[in-house]
């Protein structure tokens, strides 16, 4: 057994004391989180929820705050969809002169909070689930990661949609990385990331609908070797229902360690989809926190990895009131030798009988070095519960292969429409004509990439 | 028709059947752990020096490990050097020849027990290696299976007559610093039962041991050490009761299998400790670590087991399919009362290519217990066409229990199939209501519902231990739900 160094927090709070500063109203938000973090450490493989995930490679990277960079023209046009409203953010950092927000929500750019407009709301939510402020059960512990945001995020976007308003369009978050410089050519000594910390705060008003596209991209795939480490948050009132979908389409040698959190009032419905097909290192956790009556919540996920590319996905819902559902599907393709993990919980209160919570997570392997690790997890203190998990690890069905080549379809496209129907679901949920399109782009280009 | 809370309080109220004190003398080493303890059980059972360092090394091993906290059970802590190693019944000495010589208050408890050893001798073909507390009391039906040669003794007659088996063996699938109860058990490992199968032969009985955790403050620390040859076949029961006291007792076995080429072993349990009261005080702590290997090709272990008793179990019967086309399985109900935790499963590491394993696990929690499966399924990348079907079912009686699923599934092949389910559910206030329009009374038709829920498990077991688990099952259940 080797024994894991504890990695030092020491550069990252360098990061902190080297910030640009912040709007006044969230100093001390900012302090606290940084000393959460300060406490919490960098997890190791001895911590449970880490146990799978290495972190070695990012955390032996001297990190360095991602400069402000002007994009060319068109630069960011192939992640856009053109119909859809808009905010951009360069390494973490708003572009208004590639946004156009959307018009019947209020959306504002975090370096500006407090410049004017209703701060009151977004000041009351911003943090308060993701840096452990209000952490959904004692035994969820810090996020470092989450906490690590709140103290350095550079800007974001607040997006309050009011009370009762319905918007038809979905409107789009976009996040592109453009580091300035590859990370191998930097020099000889301790190889240096950028990094970037996106933040998202969504907060559905009471009785409002609404859709949205969260993108994760990088403007150059040669560039890479950057560190994405964003955190989104959802707070949907009471008879809400938001629809998202986060396309995550980082460059194979990026860093990228996610948090988000819903928080659901009573009768709201939350559903995501998450899409993973680029990053290195990819590290999500999602948290569901059915916190009213009847809410609702659906957590989605297609992660499709080739390569050397490590997906990790962290998966808790909480089921706290009474007559709540919540429905999670996962499906993974992998090849090369890619890894997978698959962390599902369902944590169910005492209090909220009559849960009825369903998680599935499939898998495909289609070369022989890829591995995939499925934990699907309940936990249940009410009696009155309908729980179930299912997972499955496998490859593809050699009859069904035969059965396509038999009628005359070449080897690799029997094979890629196999791969295709096993992943069609996730990706033909998406309302949304355009980002549908795009998806199945992705989902086709992925498949043809070169598996086994 | 009862209510729930009226039915739950009255079955929190019963006492434990099995529950009473047998007045033996007892040949006790001075509570605590040392070397010179562990010299003194050697000594005390005359081994040979190597298994003395053995045990050592395993002592110094487990000196330097920390208590496991990982599990999903909370107990006071436990210390030590409060434990009692060793403790043998007087008759020791001069060991009985026959079941007349053999104290009479022991044979009482079994009668108590109802486990009449001389009607056993007769009935069922059943021999019973009687483990009361730590030195075999009687070994019965020996002769009839050395005619085949089969070796059917206590673990210290083994040391004493097959050393160089258990020197070869002991150890190679457990091994002595596994982890810290392991570790603990073979510094001060007392006795246990010893199988060992020739080539090509079948068992003709099944083979069975009771146990009896009997003087106080005495930790038990069994080991079972379990070779099947080439081609043979054994079926081995293993049955637990014990009496009532307020000081929790640690139990910490190690259960060791050996299957060779193309051979089976068949391990039953029905386990059923003394819980603690309704408060959860008293009751036996069981760490045990079981462990089977599958060392050569198209060879089988399967693990049944049924849990009823203990106030905190702990506990992980696994398989590790290194032959090709092996087969591993493990069959669980495990039921928690009270304030009974467990945290129980089973691990399948699939080596070989073509192995296939089966997991049906049935929780069933009620009052305040809180049950946890935990169990990890590993697909190693040598392990081409492995299979896998895992069940994980829960049943949930009353809203303070608790009922918990911790899978672990790496799988490295991609030709492996491996499919998990799991599901939690309480009983359907309309499946009562379906037997109570048929004339069904609602306690008959809860046993009847769990009964069914667990038959999957209760078809694994060997005759005598059905009947005996869906009694155990019966009591322990009896009235929760309303």
């Amino acid at each position: 057994m080797t024994v894991s160094r504890v990695p030092s927090t020491a550069p990252y709070l360098d990061l902190y004391a080297r910030r640009g500063g912040e709007p006044e109203i969230l100093r001390t938000r900012r302090q606290e989180a940084i000393e959460r973090f300060e406490a919490a450490g960098f997890p190791t493989a001895r911590d449970e929820e880490w146990r799978q995930t290495n972190l070695g490679s990012l955390l032996r990277a001297t990190p360095a705050t991602a400069s402000r960079r002007p994009l060319r023209g068109g630069e960011a046009a192939r992640f856009l969809y053109p119909d859809c409203p808009r905010m951009v953010f360069v390494n973490g950092r708003y572009a208004s002169e590639l946004s156009s927000p959307p018009r019947q929500v209020s959306a504002v750019a975090l370096a500006e909070l407090g410049a004017g407009g209703d701060t009151e709301p977004v000041l009351e939510h911003l943090g308060a689930y993701a840096s452990g402020r209000a952490s959904c059960s004692a035994d969820a512990g810090v996020h470092p990661f989450a906490a690590l945001n709140t103290g350095l995020f550079q800007d974001g976007a607040a997006i309050v949609i009011p009370d009762g308003a319905v918007v038809e369009q979905p409107f789009q978050v976009l996040w592109l990385n453009a580091p300035a410089a590859r990370a191998a050519e930097s020099g000889g000594e301790a190889p240096a990331v950028e990094v970037s910390f996106p933040r998202l705060l969504v907060i559905a008003g009471e009785n409002s609908q609404a859709s949205m596209i969260e993108t994760f991209a990088d403007v150059d795939p040669k560039a890479g070797g950057y560190f994405a480490c964003p955190v989104s948050e959802f707070v949907c009132g009471a008879g809400s229902v938001l629809h998202h979908t986060r396309l995550q389409a980082d460059a194979t040698d990026a860093f990228h360690v996610g948090f988000q959190h819903a928080q659901l009032e009573r009768a709201a419905s939350f559903d995501s989809s998450s899409l993973a097909f680029g990053g290195g290192l990819v590290r999500n956790d999602t948290v569901g926190l059915l916190d009213g009556e009847g809410a609702h919540c659906t957590l989605d996920g297609l992660y499709v990895v080739s390569g050397s590319q490590f997906v990790d996905n962290h998966m808790r819902v909480e089921h706290r009131q009474p007559h709540t559902t919540s429905h999670q599907l996962y499906k993974g393709v992998l090849g090369g030798r890619a890894r997978s993990v698959f962390n599902g919980r369902i944590y169910v209160h005492p209090a909220a009988q009559r849960t009825d919570a369903k998680q599935t997570n499939r898998n495909l392997l289609l070369s022989k070095s890829a591995l995939a690790n499925s934990n699907p997890q309940l936990e249940i203190f009410a009696d009155d519960v309908r729980c179930t998990h299912g997972s499955t690890i496998g490859r593809l069905d050699e009859e069904a292969l035969f059965y396509l080549r038999s009628r005359g379809i070449e080897r690799e496209q029997a094979h890629a429409m196999l791969v295709y129907a096993f992943a069609r679901e996730l990706v033909e949920k998406a309302s949304h004509e355009p980002l549908r399109q795009d998806l199945e782009g992705r989902l086709l280009a992925s498949l043809n990439g070169g598996d086994g | 028709m009862p209510t729930a809370t009226d039915t739950i309080e009255a079955l929190a109220e019963r006492d434990y059947e099995y529950g009473f004190v047998t007045d033996v003398e007892q040949d006790t080493a001075p509570p605590g752990l040392s070397e010179d303890i562990i010299a003194f059980i050697s000594a005390k059972k005359k081994e040979p020096q190597w298994l003395l360092d053995w045990r050592l090394a395993a002592y110094r091993g487990w000196l330097k490990m920390a208590e496991p906290t990982w599990a999903n059970v909370r107990y006071e802590p436990i210390d030590y050097q409060s434990i009692c190693y060793y403790a043998a019944p007087k008759s020791d000495d001069d060991r009985p020849k026959s079941l007349d010589e053999i104290d009479p208050e022991i044979l009482a408890t079994y009668e108590k027990l109802g486990i009449p050893l001389k009607e056993q001798e007769m009935l069922a073909g059943v021999a019973v290696d009687a483990v009361f507390d730590s030195v075999s009391v009687a070994t019965t039906f020996r002769e009839k299976l050395a005619e085949l040669g089969v070796i059917f003794c206590s673990f210290s007659e083994a040391v004493q007559d097959h050393p160089e088996l258990v020197r070869k063996y002991l150890g190679t699938v457990v091994p002595r610093r596994d982890n810290f109860f392991a570790a603990l058990n073979s510094a001060v490992f007392s006795d246990g039962s010893f199988v060992y199968i020739p080539k090509g032969v079948r068992c003709p009985m099944e083979l069975s041991t009771y146990f009896r955790i009997n003087a106080m403050n005495t930790g038990q620390f069994e080991r079972t050490l379990i070779i099947a040859e080439e081609g043979s076949y054994v079926s081995y029961l293993e049955g637990c009761t014990a009496p009532m006291r307020d000081e929790n007792q640690l139990h910490a076995a190690v259960v060791e299998l050996i299957a060779h080429e193309d051979a089976q072993i068949k391990y039953s349990t029905v386990q059923n400790w003394y819980p603690g009261d309704k408060e959860g005080v008293g009751g036996i702590y069981n760490f045990v670590t079981k462990r089977g290997l599958c060392e050569g090709g198209r060879s089988k272990i399967s693990w049944t087991q049924v849990e009823t008793g203990s106030a905190v179990t702990w506990k992980y019967p696994s398989c590790i399919l290194r032959g090709d086309d092996s087969v591993g399985e493990f069959y669980s109900v495990a039921v928690s009362n009270n304030r009974q935790q467990a945290d129980t499963g089973t691990k399948m590491i699939h080596v070989g290519k073509r192995t296939s394993s089966t997991i049906v696990s049935k929780g069933i929690s009620a009052g305040e217990g809180q049950n946890t499966y935990r169990g990890s399924v590993r697909i190693l990348r040598s392990a081409e066409d492995a299979r896998n079907f895992s069940q994980c079912d829960s049943m949930l009686i009353g809203d303070r229990c608790g009922a918990h699923t911790f899978p672990y599934i790496d799988v490295a092949n991609p030709s492996a199939q491996m499919e998990h389910e799991a599901s939690t559910s309480k009983i359907g206030e309309d499946q009562i209501f379906y037997c109570n329009q048929r004339g069904i009374d609602t306690e008959d038709a809860v046993s009847m519902i769990v009964n069914g829920f667990c038959k999957e498990v209760f078809r694994e077991l060997p005759m005598e231990f059905a009947v005996e688990a869906q009694k155990l099952l019966e009591v322990s259940l009896e009235g929760s739900v309303g």
